[in-house]
């Protein structure tokens, strides 16, 4: 598939990368219909975002069809329409459930150090 | 529902809106909002959904400006005027009722002395951020005012007035949005009627022609204020 890739301060290509694959049961993929560049973006874009590395997707608006789904997934089907919010969250911790999906427990794999800066 | 109507629930449009529900307006409430970007164009037309009587939006990019004016809001520049002065004569001396700043740690560094030194300290690895529009937010704010953070800081802060913030009482508000709290309310909002979130949209492209649209949108040219990309 087609994707915008960070190559470095100021580089980002449009690229072939691999196709996703389900790596796990509560993956979906969707096929993108649309999605836009954010000002958060452009701080990737401006070099400041530590961590990103040669070749990282970039973006987080974005929106599609579903056009495969794991064996997990109870609530989307092959075909439906979906916005994907920018803020990935479980829906299942003490926070998720709470309604605070920004502060999931789940998907921030650098809790500690977040919790710092 | 067109996928440019429905596209900027991804984030935009609830963060927007969330900045601007921070505020608890009341009616004949007046919010001013820094950043004109596409997060303060959505906090501008959330605040009047919400019922905000007067929505004063602050910026120096002119068509940002603009399209600010076009959502019903009273605009400052803040190259041209003193946006301290300028809020305070336009509210009886006390300051908005609510303070949005939507713009976060990269003001713009020629704005203000502040935001000049913040510059000077950030290349010197003195500081990290460049908070002057929260300083100015809190500034502006009135007595038991909200001042409502949704532009994004990435450290410590220096020289933010906590004094003026303690003892005058304000309430802080600020979130990374929790986006799946809004989805269900804000796509009932676009399906009524009540916003078009791609009032936004100024430029649309292919993926291929994404690289060159990064540049056009952080160098603000052709008026850009927001990138649609489709396959």
């Amino acid at each position: 598939m087609k994707a915008l890739t960070w190559h470095g301060k100021g580089d980002i290509r449009c690229d072939s990368v691999p196709d996703p694959k389900i790596e796990d049961g509560r993956d979906a993929i969707i096929k993108v219909t649309a999605c836009a560049i954010c000002g958060s973006d452009l701080h990737i874009y401006g070099g400041i975002i530590p961590g990103m590395e040669h070749g990282d997707v970039l973006g987080h608006e974005t929106m599609g069809e579903v056009v495969e789904v794991g064996a997990g997934v109870g609530n989307l089907k092959v075909g439906d329409r979906v916005v994907v919010p920018f803020t990935i969250s479980c829906g299942e911790c003490f926070f998720c459930t709470r309604g605070f999906y920004s502060g999931c427990e789940r998907s921030n794999p650098d809790r500690a150090k977040a919790a710092k800066l | 529902m067109t996928d440019e109507q429905a596209l900027f629930l991804s984030d935009i449009f609830p963060t927007g809106y969330m900045a601007a529900e921070f505020c608890d307006i009341q009616p004949g409430d007046t919010v001013a909002i820094w950043g004109c970007g596409p997060v303060g164009q959505m906090a501008i037309r959330s605040a009047f959904l919400l019922g905000a009587e007067r929505v004063i939006a602050i910026d120096t990019v002119p068509e940002r400006l603009a399209l600010a004016r076009v959502s019903g809001a009273l605009t400052l520049d803040f190259h041209e005027e003193d946006i301290y002065d300028r809020l305070m004569e336009l509210t009886h001396g006390r300051g908005a009722d609510g303070c949005i700043d939507a713009v976060g740690t990269e003001a713009d560094a020629m704005a203000s002395a502040d935001s000049m030194i913040d510059r000077v300290k950030t290349a010197l690895f003195m500081g990290t951020d460049r908070p002057h529009v929260l300083r100015q937010a809190i500034q502006c704010c009135r007595n038991f005012g909200t001042v409502s953070i949704v532009g994004v800081y990435g450290g410590f802060l220096d020289k933010v007035p906590m004094g003026s913030a303690i003892n005058r009482g304000l309430r802080f508000r600020m979130a990374q949005t929790p986006v799946q709290r809004y989805l269900p309310m804000l796509m009932e909002r676009i399906q009524n009627g009540d916003i078009d979130p791609s009032f936004v949209i100024t430029h649309r492209a292919s993926l291929e022609d994404g690289p060159d649209l990064y540049k056009i949108f952080r160098d603000k040219h052709d008026g850009c204020i927001k990138v649609v990309l489709k396959p």
